[in-house]
């Protein structure tokens, strides 16, 4: 199973958590409180300093990347190659990168590429996924099957291989980046869905709506999307995670924005060229930059696993 | 448990059809032919149309298909344009260095991951524990190369400890022989995994202590490092196989950009450069065998889990 | 990519080295004309002009003995051995390896000097006659292979009938052939006298033309050792073709198993310097030794040892660590150069022939694209706003020189028109502005130009652009290496102060030389107006043919002049030998495409010493170790 994030095998856990429903055998009985999202939110970050960390990374870095333009202003429009590669000095806090444009003003405007992609790709990503999965995981049988053999392909073909394939096709846009980096990563919440669906489906309150004689749609959206909710929250968190650092590992293959437009990823792969050449203020404070944010986002996606898992195992 | 096997064997072999069905499609649509790639610029249209008709690459797609498919299964992978070899020999020559690598790397990051999981779970909530998480999520949350490119810059460009390229040894021994240069490669590879790893060891070990057998085995009065030993490591560790089963596309990855970072002559870096000569043999062979390897995995991580719980049923 | 894998901005072409400054045609002309030229190396340290660096002088005498090393790298490896080479395997790296072990009959550079050095040459330099439908060529006496057998006549003619062979099995059985061309150009080749060679062609070329791209690929062959078509088989006669054919299989045949290279008795038979004592399958990586019966110098030092790389990192690694004696620095770790001269390395640098360029699709249609790059004053525009000064300091560190033109004034030729030597459309953002206001467009910078004068008359756009006309223009560029971006993004940079909207888009060169081309991918016309991949390396008589042409095998953008094809059918059909200048220089003005500084090839070596020409025609793909000893140092 390929995670978004080559070499992090952590989110593997995404997959064993999706089976821990069945290891345990569904349970006739007790039904446990259905906190709703919000909820478990609050009571995640309540409990969970680091969450609160990451939260405020978060915010920092969003009035950086788009208020910090209005404050501290550079030209983003026009390079100038002849001023290229200048370290850090007079007019330019953090020198000025490959083209001639300034490193801070660029990093500020990488940010929103940044921040934008990683949510617009966790998006579709969820919203694929989680249709995907529900309906796998309803409906049973040998097309829940076929579905899940076409999730199973999706995992087993390396990110990297398609990316790469594709890059060599498309360019790269923020709009595109996100659908491709989305489309390679709904595979790993289409199987969570599922699992919490098989296991959703044999709880009391559906059998109840069956009885009651709702059809298979309104199942769907009334009881069970509401109930797998809590895994996906955490999901998503984890996804805006992994899809900041997959930009990053697909800008390292040249495949990433380009002038006009720049994200931190790119900024930091297109810096390490110049490792060799010492060129220092081209990776560390983009480098910093990207780490932090992504930490807080897996921060807060772990603080509201451990909320999700605490409700779910009575621990 | 043969039939299981069975049924899972043959879902393998549809899911590697898949892969290989996908991945010959991308190839193609992105470029029908590397006529261009291999004979240059200045290749005249009847030199391109020579080499087409000579390799098959005028014939309709699907035939292009059953050729490839009917290829594989006689074990002829094809031959490298560029390289001038035979896939088969490529692959015997570089596979040795990189499971070399890769195995190093992992063995070293279970030994570390499993007594510093436990330990963090023992010592939940501490100052240690918090320090750990937080060196974890920072490791976690940097992109592959950036942790190889620090080390690089710290050890090998400034320190002079380590040398800024792994071993270029042509065999196994000779890599063997000069385990220096095979360092930083080494943590670079560990230091991704271990984060993961000592993550989910210590959630499976924070599970296992809440467990009524440990209560027991405190109450009879066994000294704290017997119970962590004989029953503690014991049933945290199986899930370790599961996991690793299910980082192997990871590891493909991680090994990927680790042996290009390195410039260590592995499959990854083969790969690498395959992509850049559009060499279409060694793509499709490294994207089989990778996928292969996917699929072994989850196999191998799936048997593992039912040994963890006997009473999972396997569907 | 975090370290590039191709490291050159223009795809070296292939094997095409030789080319002739014929002295002897007709009379006038001259060598390093333009300015900035005159490159002569005068024994002491030289400096050429636009040259990175300086040629050290020799250091010492020759003393015997010694390994001098140098890196192939993974992707530009040797891998094919017998001088019929196929496209597949064709480069500049298996074109130096072959050189080593078999040299062809007339060599180029002469140093740094895009010409054919006669001294290196098997034969004098051919004599034309008959209108030019004759060519007469003297060989040397004095070569001679390995198994006693003199270079002669015969070599010459073998190679020519299994060349023909070679490509009527299969056109892409030789890189380097193209219908029409060599060897369908001539008629008969016959051998009057041991030593001599004449060929009669169908029609008279310009003889310079002719000399430097089609006599230059002539790579004798041992007629006595290798007419056979199995091994230990009897030796057949070559002119007949169907013989001709089955040695040639047998031989191609031969040539793919590179594992027995090293052990082959074919292969041992040499007239080059050297002669192959390993060759590894898996990288071909190799040993030479001295050949003692090579005509020319033979080298003083024991054993010539490639070495193989799985990158061109790895290869300037090991010249960081001070392992190789001779390597290429490639651009990128320009920065690094103090580094490695504190290991002891010199450097230096220059040209090859050759230009680069961002093409201009002529093609498109979409948006009135075609009708808008049609128009000379938007072109010139677009050239005022390149800044060649910042791109050469900025993306090349100063290790580049300035080029206007498809022949610049650095590296030094015969053939630099005199409208090389300064920039006819220097970079003036105020320049394109007054140019695009002056034809009717509204000028907005930072915002949206647009036409606010159609027709076409003198002060309109032009025809078939309307009113309300705007400039938006998406130019893909290779994303190997990084400087192919800086030039683009610069010129977005500049382009939107006039107000001109350019994108440009990052592909690989694959994809770029092989979709967005008109010769090849016609459908693809309307998705591109201008790309940048690179630019092409020039044979030493630089004609255009085939890429400014209209109908040209690599007219990517499909420029279609009649001017120009005048002047480039001139170039190879004429007797002027000027032709090339005047094609050159009407191009210069003409803006096919937009001209982008031509990149320096940049060597470093230690250890090693020898004549300064030696180490200066690697800068120029050639070379000529047998020139050097080793100095230890």
């Amino acid at each position: 199973m390929t995670s978004l994030i080559p070499g992090m095998p952590g989110h593997d856990r995404d997959r064993l958590t999706a089976l821990e429903p069945l290891l345990s055998p569904p349970d006739a009985g007790e039904v446990y409180e259905q906190g709703s999202g919000f909820k478990i939110t609050v009571k995640a970050f309540a409990e969970n300093r680091l969450a609160l960390v990451g939260i405020g990374i978060v915010v920092f870095f969003l009035f950086f990347c788009y208020l910090g333009p209005h404050v501290y202003h550079s030209n983003q429009i026009s390079g100038n190659l002849g001023a290229n590669d200048l370290r850090p000095g007079p007019g330019h806090p953090l020198g000025t990168d490959d083209n001639g444009f300034d490193e801070l003003g660029r990093i500020m405007k990488g940010g929103q590429a940044a921040l934008e992609i990683g949510l617009l790709t966790a998006m579709i990503a969820t919203v694929v996924g989680t249709l995907w999965g529900a309906v796998a995981g309803l409906v049973g049988g040998w097309l829940d099957g076929l579905l899940m053999r076409i999730v199973d392909v999706g995992l087993s073909i390396p990110t990297l291989f398609v990316v790469l394939i594709i890059s060599a096709r498309y360019s790269a846009t923020v709009l595109s980046l996100s659908i491709i980096l989305g489309l390679n990563a709904w595979f790993v919440p289409a199987r969570l869905v599922r699992g919490e669906v098989l296991t959703l489906r044999e709880r009391d309150f559906v059998s109840a709506a069956r009885a009651m004689g709702s059809s298979q749609t309104r199942q769907v959206l009334r009881h069970l999307i509401p109930n797998a909710l809590s895994v996906v929250i955490v999901n998503i968190t984890f996804q805006i995670a992994d899809a900041i650092l997959t930009v990053a590992f697909v800008g390292y293959l040249n495949f990433g924005l380009h002038f006009p437009q720049v994200d931190w990823g790119d900024q930091l792969s297109d810096g390490v060229n110049y490792l060799g050449d010492g060129y220092w203020w081209l990776i560390y404070p983009v480098g910093i930059c990207l780490i932090l944010t992504v930490m807080a986002f897996n921060f807060m996606g772990d603080a509201l696993r451990d909320a999700v898992d605490v409700r779910m195992r009575k621990r | 448990m043969i039939a299981y096997l069975l049924r899972r064997f043959l879902s393998a072999i549809i899911v590697i059809i898949g892969i290989m069905l996908v991945t010959f499609t991308m190839l193609h649509i992105i470029s029908p032919s590397p006529a261009r790639a291999v004979l240059g610029i200045k290749a005249s249209p009847a030199q391109i149309a020579g080499f087409n008709h000579a390799h098959g690459y005028d014939r309709p797609l699907p035939q292009q298909f059953l050729t490839y498919m009917n290829q594989t299964l006689h074990l002829n992978f094809g031959f490298s344009f560029k390289l001038n070899q035979s896939v088969t020999d490529l692959f015997k020559e570089n596979a040795g260095r990189s499971a070399l690598l890769s195995g190093v790397s992992v063995t070293i990051a279970v030994l570390i991951a499993v007594p510093l999981g436990i330990f963090q779970a023992v010592k939940r909530n501490s100052v240690a524990d918090y320090t750990l998480t937080a060196v974890s999520f920072t490791l976690y949350s940097m992109p592959i190369f950036f942790i190889s490119l620090v080390l690089i810059d710290i050890f090998a460009l400034h320190l002079h400890v380590f040398p800024f390229e792994a071993s270029q040894a042509t065999t196994v021994v000779g890599v063997l022989k000069n385990p220096r240069s095979m360092v930083l490669p080494v943590a670079s590879l560990v230091a991704l995994s271990v984060a993961g790893y000592s993550r989910y060891m210590r959630s499976s070990a924070l599970d296992n202590l809440a467990q009524d057998y440990i209560k027991v085995a405190r109450a009879k009065g066994l000294s704290e490092r017997a119970v962590l030993w004989r029953h503690l490591v014991r049933n945290s560790s199986l899930p370790m196989v599961t996991l690793i089963g299910l980082s192997i596309p990871d590891l493909l990855a991680g090994n990927l950009i680790t042996e290009q970072v390195f410039n260590y002559p592995g499959l990854g870096l083969l790969f690498f450069n395959s992509l850049g000569t559009e060499d279409y043999p060694i793509l499709l062979a490294y994207t089989l065998v990778g996928g292969i390897l996917v699929v072994l995995g989850n196999l191998i991580a799936d048997i593992a889990l039912t040994f963890t719980d006997p009473r999972i049923r396997l569907t | 990519m975090g370290r590039s894998i191709v490291r050159r901005v223009r795809l070296p072409f292939v094997a095409v080295l030789a080319g002739a400054l014929v002295l002897a045609a007709c009379g006038s002309s001259s060598s390093g004309g333009g300015k900035g030229g005159g490159g002569g190396n005068t024994g002491n340290t030289s400096t050429t002009a636009g040259a990175y660096g300086t040629l050290p002088a020799q250091v010492g005498t020759p003393k015997p003995g010694g390994t001098v090393s140098y890196g192939i790298e993974a992707g530009s490896q040797p891998t094919y051995i017998m001088p019929i080479t196929p496209g597949a395997d064709s480069s500049v790296y298996d074109a130096s390896f072959q050189y080593l072990l078999y040299r062809p009959l007339y060599w180029t550079p002469e140093g740094n000097r895009a010409i054919i050095d006669p001294d290196l040459s098997l034969a004098a330099l051919p004599v034309y006659s008959n209108g030019g439908k004759t060519i007469t060529i003297n060989m040397k006496q004095t070569y001679k292979w390995s198994d006693g057998k003199p270079v002669d006549a015969q070599d010459v003619l073998f190679w020519i009938d299994e060349l023909r062979a070679a490509v009527r099995e299969n056109p892409a059985n030789f890189g380097n052939y193209t219908k029409g061309n060599f060897p369908d150009n001539v008629v008969s080749a016959t051998a009057p006298s041991t030593y001599q060679v004449v060929l009669t062609l169908k029609r008279s070329y310009n003889p310079n033309w002719y000399t430097d791209t089609q006599l230059n690929i002539i790579s004798p062959l041992p007629s006595t050792a290798w007419n056979i078509a199995s091994t230990g088989g009897p030796h057949l006669d070559f002119t007949n073709p169907a013989n001709a054919k089955k040695i040639y299989d047998y031989l191609n045949a031969q040539s793919k198993k590179v594992a027995t290279y090293a052990t082959n008795p074919l292969w041992q038979v040499v007239d080059g310097p050297f002669k192959l004592t390993s060759f590894s399958a898996t990288t071909d990586a190799n040993t030479m030794v001295p050949n003692p019966t090579y005509g020319g110098q033979k080298p003083v030092f024991s054993t010539l040892k490639a070495e193989y790389f799985a990158s061109s990192t790895a290869e300037f690694n090991a010249m960081l660590a001070g392992k190789l004696s001779v390597g290429e620095v490639p651009a990128d770790d320009l920065p690094q150069l103090p580094r490695l001269k504190s290991q002891g390395y010199n450097v230096y640098g220059y040209p090859d022939l050759g230009f680069g360029y961002i093409v201009f699709n002529f093609k498109d249609t979409t948006d009135n694209w075609d009708k808008i790059v049609g128009q000379l004053y938007f072109r010139q525009a677009l050239a005022h706003l390149e800044d060649q000064a910042a791109i050469v300091h900025g993306a090349f560190h100063d290790a580049a020189a300035q080029d206007y033109g498809p022949v610049p004034a650095v590296p030094a030729t015969a053939y630099v028109p005199s409208n090389a030597a300064t920039n006819p459309y220097p970079f003036s953002v105020a320049d394109a502005s007054k140019l695009l206001s002056s034809h009717g467009w509204k000028v907005v910078p930072n915002g949206t130009t647009t036409c606010v004068s159609p027709g076409s008359g003198p002060t309109n756009c032009g025809a078939g652009i309307p009113a309300g006309q705007k400039i938006s223009i998406t130019i893909p560029y290779t994303n190997d290496p990084p400087v192919a971006g800086q030039e683009t993004t610069q010129l977005a940079s500049a382009a939107k102060q006039v107000g001109i909207n350019i994108t440009p888009v990052a592909k690989t060169f694959n994809y770029i030389v092989s979709q967005y081309a008109d010769p090849s991918a016609p459908q693809n016309d309307n998705k591109w107006q201008m790309e940048n991949f690179g630019g092409f390396s020039t044979d030493i008589y630089p004609t255009t043919d085939e890429i400014f042409n209209s109908g040209g095998s690599f007219n990517q953008g499909g420029y279609d002049s009649t001017e120009a094809n005048t002047l480039i059918k001139n170039s190879k059909f004429s007797s002027d030998p000027n032709a090339v200048e005047k094609e050159a220089s009407y191009l210069t003005q003409n803006l096919p495409a937009l001209f982008t500084p031509n990149e320096d090839r940049i060597y470093a070596w230690k250890g090693v010493s020898g004549p300064p020409d030696s180490f200066a025609n690697l800068t120029q793909f050639a070379f000529t170790p047998e020139f050097w000893f080793v100095t230890g140092k």
